[in-house]
């Protein structure tokens, strides 16, 4: 299963979580791929100068890589922001399943939340939407905020989209509308959990790992 | 429930802190002492109180005076439900 990873602080906070996934996988024969987007982690590059593209042309080029080195068939779970790259990625590869786990509807929707994490930080907006500590280049938030559930055309078998409470539920029955006319199942799940991308504390939600595990060994909920 | 008792429960969630929420008082101060209440933490409570309580919350209402004490944030959801 190739992860496409959430974004800045985000991915920090969920390495834990991931990782747990990921072992819990590996007992039922799932290879996990946790790539670190270029500009990002252990990567080559600036993060102020990558763009969504760039992000994108990663995640192709681990698909391409996980068809030579690992078993198939691919699975992509996105994770936050990483949702709407593997959404993209599913409209160019045939994946077996696509699970997204609290993905905004709307990529705008996540930039005023970092704009808020700002104000939070500094009392004040610092200009940009860049998350704190973090430096987008402009054109990224441009990318960012054009970014929409739904406006892919996806090739893919199962997809499930897993949020933590009703907020985006009626945003998701749209978007599951929508690609339910190209996939044989797709549905909605709402899990309680944590938001675990925002607590410095790590977090172990059960749960999530569960669905996940028992959808993509074709135990759909 | 009351405003206080669905506030309990959204930190309860929201920072995953179990029974320690059940002990804040109105002058239990947040901002500050609860460790889990950092920046990306304050944006997902508030986005908690958006959903809960049918509130829009402005950006420049996210400051330090209404994640003062759990008794003002209180004062604060139950100023927007006006």
């Amino acid at each position: 299963m190739l992860i496409a990873p959430p974004l800045a602080e985000e991915m920090n906070r969920s390495r834990t979580l991931i990782a747990s996934l990921a072992r819990d996988l590996a007992g039922v024969g799932f290879e996990t791929l946790l790539p670190d987007l270029t500009g990002t982690g252990d990567s080559s590059g600036l993060l102020e100068n990558q763009r969504w593209q760039h992000w994108l042309d990663d995640m192709s080029f681990m698909a391409s890589w996980a068809a030579t080195h690992c078993s198939l068939p691919l699975s992509v779970l996105g994770i936050r922001m990483g949702g709407l790259l593997a959404a993209n990625l599913a409209t160019e590869t045939p994946i077996d399943s696509l699970i997204l786990w609290h993905t905004p509807a709307d990529g705008s929707t996540w930039l005023e939340h970092t704009k808020r994490q700002q104000l939070a930080t500094k009392g004040r907006a610092l200009g940009g939407k860049s998350p704190p500590g973090y430096r987008f280049h402009p054109a990224l938030e441009t990318d960012i905020a054009a970014q929409k559930l739904g406006s892919q055309k996806l090739a893919t078998e199962k997809v499930l989209l897993i949020d933590r409470d009703t907020a985006q539920s009626a945003a998701y029955e749209e978007v599951r509308q929508v690609w339910q006319d190209t996939s044989s199942v797709c549905q909605t799940l709402v899990v309680s959990t944590p938001p675990y991308w925002a607590l410095e504390k790590p977090v172990i939600c059960n749960p999530l790992i569960t669905e996940t595990k028992l959808f993509l060994t074709g135990n759909v909920p | 429930m009351s405003t206080q008792g669905t506030l309990r429960d959204i930190l309860r969630e929201t920072l995953d802190i179990g029974d320690r929420a059940d002990s804040l008082a109105d002058d239990t101060p947040l901002l500050g002492n609860l460790p889990e209440l950092d920046s990306m933490a304050v944006v997902e409570v508030v986005a908690g109180l958006e959903q809960q309580f049918g509130i829009t919350v402005y950006d420049d209402e996210v400051d330090a005076e209404a994640f003062a004490t759990f008794g003002s944030l209180v004062k604060f959801v139950e100023g927007k439900q006006q």
